[in-house]
């Protein structure tokens, strides 16, 4: 088993930064490549974005070597909050509905792998 | 070449039109010098030096010189004190005695993410006059506001994000207004060229608002700004989204669309937050 301490990624307890998301996302990926299950652990941490969990966690799911299963067993979350807990929970559904779709929304947007976001 | 400012430049469609006008005149210098001219300005919504900011930016990367003249004094101290006059000006920084401004920041994206982040708490939370919020609207207001920023600053291909803001404490419902505009690709091309359709400003804003909607591709998106949405509505703030040539305004559950006659080249998007608000959020 693999703790994420997200804290230790951060400058603050604002867990905002994408830079740094992605910098957990490579680790996380490494760990289950290794075949270890992953817990992040939000101890300290106060504030979190969906823009940030859709980098550390939603992204996992469009992982094609692990399936949805094999996800949510392998990846746990500890020490969060409320509000944290559900955002994790809206961003999953929204990854699993994304990636569910993903094959024929990219065969529409082809352009689109440099693109930005139309999300704001 | 002199540009002659309105009388009164607040955040709504007609000061948005109005610095939209503005933007589109200089986009087409390209050399010399422009005097922008506060004569007639009898009321600027200091929040707005965010959209100004970037109409100078725009100036001054393609070097053309630009001076502020006739700003009444009210004003020229509101835009010493946020800073706004200082960043351009190299004037010395006034101190803000009320303590209602939000500081004029022009984020770099080669900037550390620290600076926006120690922005932000020193000047919507640690800020001495401010009223004392709950932690849950705190929170509240916090995650919407990076929500903006991460986007803009993960995906917007610009190289400078601007934000400010004010506090009005005497309105009632204590209003803090806080505006953050970037010069990327605008929500209109983007979603056009996603979806490969020809839909005007206003339909791709709306688009791109809808819960799980996103242009990006081999990563999901789309959560923020509907979260944003609950939170606007239970606060009774407001939250304006200038892209292209289409304004948006959501406040009291009511949309507002308008296709404006001057374009944006990238997405203007004003937060009106209520700070006299006790209530109780669900964090959901």
């Amino acid at each position: 088993m693999t703790i994420i301490k997200v804290r230790d990624y951060l400058s603050s307890s604002m867990a905002v930064s994408a830079d740094r998301a992605e910098k957990i996302y490579i680790d996380v990926k490494k760990a289950l490549d290794n075949n270890e299950s992953v817990e992040f652990d939000f101890t300290e941490i106060k504030l979190a974005i969906t823009a940030f969990l859709n980098i550390i966690y939603g992204k996992l799911y469009g992982l094609e070597k692990y399936s949805e299963d094999y996800i949510n067993k392998h990846v746990k979350f500890s020490n969060t909050s409320r509000s944290i807990l559900n955002m994790i929970e809206d961003v999953r559904k929204n990854s699993l509905i994304y990636y569910s779709n993903r094959e024929i929304g990219n065969r529409k947007n082809k352009y689109l792998n440099d693109s930005i976001d139309g999300d704001i | 070449m002199e540009i002659n400012l309105p009388n009164i430049i607040e955040s709504n469609e007609l000061g948005y039109l109005s610095l939209l006008k503005i933007f589109s005149i200089c986009e087409n210098i390209n050399s010399g010098k422009v005097f922008f001219n506060f004569t007639n300005v009898k009321f600027f919504e200091a929040n707005l030096c965010a959209v100004f900011g970037c109409i100078v930016e725009e100036l001054v990367s393609k070097k053309v010189e630009c001076y502020f003249s006739n700003m009444n004094t009210a004003l020229e101290s509101i835009l010493l004190k946020n800073g706004f006059l200082n960043h351009y000006l190299k004037t010395p920084l006034a101190y803000d005695v009320y303590g209602t401004t939000v500081k004029y920041l022009a984020l770099s994206k080669h900037d550390p993410d620290d600076t926006c982040e120690n922005y932000i708490l020193e000047e919507l939370i640690y800020k001495k006059n401010f009223p004392r919020m709950s932690e849950e609207l705190t929170e509240k207001i916090l995650q919407n506001i990076f929500e903006v920023y991460a986007n803009a600053k993960t995906h917007g291909r610009c190289d400078i994000i601007h934000s400010c803001g004010q506090f009005f404490p005497n309105k009632s419902n204590k209003p803090l207004n806080f505006t953050i505009v970037d010069l990327g690709k605008n929500i209109k091309d983007n979603v056009n060229n996603a979806l490969n359709t020809n839909l005007d400003a206003c339909e791709c804003i709306k688009w791109a608002l809808i819960k799980g909607n996103t242009t990006k591709i081999n990563e999901p998106g789309g959560l923020g700004l509907s979260l944003i949405f609950d939170f606007i509505n239970l606060n009774k703030g407001k939250i304006e989204i200038i892209s292209s040539n289409g304004y948006y305004k959501f406040n009291t559950n009511i949309v507002k669309t308008r296709l404006l006659n001057y374009k944006f080249p990238g997405t203007i998007i004003n937060f009106t937050f209520n700070l006299d608000d006790s209530k109780s959020y669900s964090l959901k």
